[in-house]
């Protein structure tokens, strides 16, 4: 076996891991990042409709591969072992730049509110909701560095529902298209706030890469002309630019090497499945919040709280059929958000934003969009593809997750990768109040498609629990102070231990109704920037 | 695991009334029928007996009722088949395969009015 020494192991070279390399290689710490997945080129990632991280019908086009299944339990405690493109998977990607290779990119600060969700609104029965040991004000300041280093367009003026940034977005907005100026129209009519969606999409060259060139095909692909910005054009490039970081690819962690209360380093297998064994002062775990809960228990770190209250995002969509041509052909596609129900629904826990959606590809539209009365075959069904498909408005949005201990990340006693590790196993189901929640948010998408016009409404309310994970997975070693209900500390450090830390989704106490990836990325840069500082 | 000839012709026809050809090609076209095919061939082997007994069953179907094969007979007699056999499991199957390849597919794509700027 290989012995190396590095100052910092960053375990995931995704959002939060990006962020960590850089900090720590510009302040001159010699770091290896370590990465299952590649490196991708466009070509790589491609065009496909059926093989991508938003339509993964026969595969995906970011990883993980068919090395790495996972069993997923049902309700009944029966298991079922999945492929990484599956149902019940709860796959986000495995390549440099992780989800942030193919995501969308909305780039959402979290509500405050959404940091203090149970002292807010009490703790529901059976739930683990807890709020943040941390709040927004704590990570304005990262959160606007992220935007800056990352590169985020927006209008700061108009995202009323937060205190006034110190500085507004890099870049101004991408431009509205007709599907956002009738849902504007709409709210203007309700009386609801609206503003620009934050991406991280250059609307104006950036850091010497051009501007969007408002394609087709976004959330799900690589950008065509390297104008979206995630962390495999950001923070990565920087961290190898100061010659103090190593990049290896294709390699998977299978344990963090402890010894009284430290992390002495970490093993893992290259593709030829040799093992290597790398010394380090501090290991930073950001493998995504099922991987890195599955790290931790292989690894024999941390408490009985690692790999509970996994979450994701409970959805909710609605869709409305226009008298008149919407299609204009200008992506991403979403253009217009509102936080008018963030907060303060009657009755129920939370709430979500809601917004249009990316340009969806016709697939997607009859997968996901057709409802149950549109025929299934014959003439007719393709007429009402022909009829509806840019006619229809989409109203899409997540809900705050109520946390559930038994929604869970463990390990399976069976079934392993590739490389002889056991896999994660998943099990159990969000929290039955993240279901009325959907419900009532749903009731508003609906109302906001009548107003800006639509003259036939559908798309049904989420009606059951379910394990929600996925592209937004969080929470599997949450953040707190009290190491009995928590995995790590405010800082981001594992409870009990000198030296390892998460930095990725899974120290979310909750996940705000907002795509979560840029508070991954400033709640990341917070702990980097602690650890340099006390180092 | 491949479908015989006779079956994969019939597969053509099935999938060109599930999305029938008009100003655009219909489901039975050949970027579709790859797709299928390889679908089938890869990912549903364990299904294809399933298929080839309802196709089989088609074919003799039509051969009675109508004195040819599912293939010869007309449009409107294929339809007449086809909805009630509608619920079969083998038809859910090839009919979901019908539709993804077919607006995955460069015709379905111009069908939806979906445009690729960029």
């Amino acid at each position: 076996m290989n012995t190396q020494k590095f100052d910092a192991v960053v375990i995931g070279a995704g959002a939060g891991g990006g962020v960590a390399a850089a900090l720590l290689a510009e302040a001159g710490h010699k770091v290896l990042v370590i990465e299952r997945g590649r490196a991708q080129t466009f070509a790589d990632t491609g065009r496909h409709h059926l093989k991508n991280q938003r339509v993964s019908a026969h595969g995906h086009n970011a990883g993980p591969d068919e090395r790495h299944p996972r069993v997923v339990a049902d309700a009944d405690g029966k298991t079922h072992t999945v492929l990484p493109w599956q149902g019940g998977y709860q796959a986000n990607a495995a390549t440099v730049g992780g989800g942030t290779r193919v995501y969308g990119g909305q780039a959402w600060r979290f509500h405050p509110l959404d940091f203090r969700m149970a002292s807010t609104y009490g703790v529901p029965q059976n739930s683990s909701l807890a709020d943040w040991p941390i709040n927004y004000d704590d990570l304005a300041p990262f959160y606007e560095r992220v935007e800056h280093e990352l590169g985020v367009a927006g209008d700061s003026s108009q995202m009323t529902h937060l205190p006034q940034y110190a500085r507004d977005y890099p870049m101004p907005p991408l431009p509205v298209t007709r599907k956002g100026n009738a849902l504007r129209n709409g709210a203007r009519a309700l009386g609801w706030h609206t503003f620009p969606v934050p991406l991280a999409v250059n609307s104006i060259p950036f850091q010497n890469r051009p501007a969007c060139i408002h394609c087709q095909h976004c959330v799900g692909f690589a950008c065509p002309v390297d104008a979206k910005n995630g962390t495999q054009n950001t923070f990565l490039i920087r961290a190898q630019a100061t010659g103090n970081c190593e990049l290896r690819t294709e390699c998977m962690v299978s344990r963090i090497e402890t010894s009284g209360g430290r992390a002495t380093g970490v093993t893992y297998f290259t593709a030829e499945r040799r093992r290597v064994l790398v010394e380090a002062d501090i290991v930073i775990i950001a493998a995504g919040a099922v991987e890195t809960a599955r790290l931790l228990l292989l690894s024999n770190i941390g408490n009985d709280q690692v790999g509970r209250n996994l979450q994701g995002h409970v959805y909710v969509a609605a869709f409305g059929r226009m008298n008149e041509d919407m299609w204009d052909s200008i992506g991403p596609g979403v253009t217009t958000a509102t936080t008018r129900w963030s907060h303060g629904n009657d009755s129920v826990i939370g709430g979500g934003m809601l917004a249009d959606d990316f340009i969806t590809l016709p697939v997607a539209f009859w997968r996901t969009a057709r409802h149950s009365d549109v025929p299934r075959w014959g003439a007719d069904a393709k007429n009402w593809m022909r009829t509806n498909y840019r006619r229809t408005l989409e109203v899409k949005g997540p809900i705050q997750d109520i946390s559930s201990p038994d929604a869970r990340v463990m390990l399976d006693a069976n079934v392993r990768d590739a490389f002889g590790i056991p896999v994660a196993r998943l099990s159990g189901a969000t929290h039955p109040e993240s279901i009325r929640t959907a419900q009532a948010l749903h009731a508003r998408a609906v109302e906001w498609l009548k107003a800006a016009g639509a003259v036939e409404v559908w798309g049904e309310a989420p009606k059951h629990p379910f394990l929600s994970g996925g592209q937004h997975q969080a929470g599997t070693a949450r953040m707190g102070d009290n190491p009995d209900t928590s995995v790590v500390d405010r800082n981001g450090r594992v409870h009990g231990m000198q030296n390892i830390y998460v930095a990725d989704t899974s120290v979310h106490v909750t996940n705000g109704g907002f795509n979560p990836f840029l508070t991954a990325m400033a709640t990341a840069y917070r702990t980097v920037q602690g650890i340099i500082e006390t180092a | 695991m491949e479908l015989l000839d006779s079956h994969a012709a019939m597969v053509q026809a099935i999938a060109d009334r599930i999305l029938p050809a008009d100003e655009t090609a219909g489901g039975g076209s050949a970027e579709c029928m790859i797709h299928i095919a390889d679908v089938l061939g890869n990912e549903q082997t364990q299904n294809i007996d399933l298929l080839r007994m309802y196709l089989d069953k088609l074919n003799v179907t039509a051969k009675i009722r109508h004195r040819h094969r599912f293939i010869d007979i007309t449009i409107e007699q294929q339809d007449a088949l086809l909805t009630e056999t509608e619920n079969h499991p083998a038809f859910a199957l090839l009919a979901e395969l019908v539709h993804e390849s077919y607006w995955a597919s460069e015709a379905g794509q111009t069908t939806a009015g979906f445009e690729v700027r960029g």
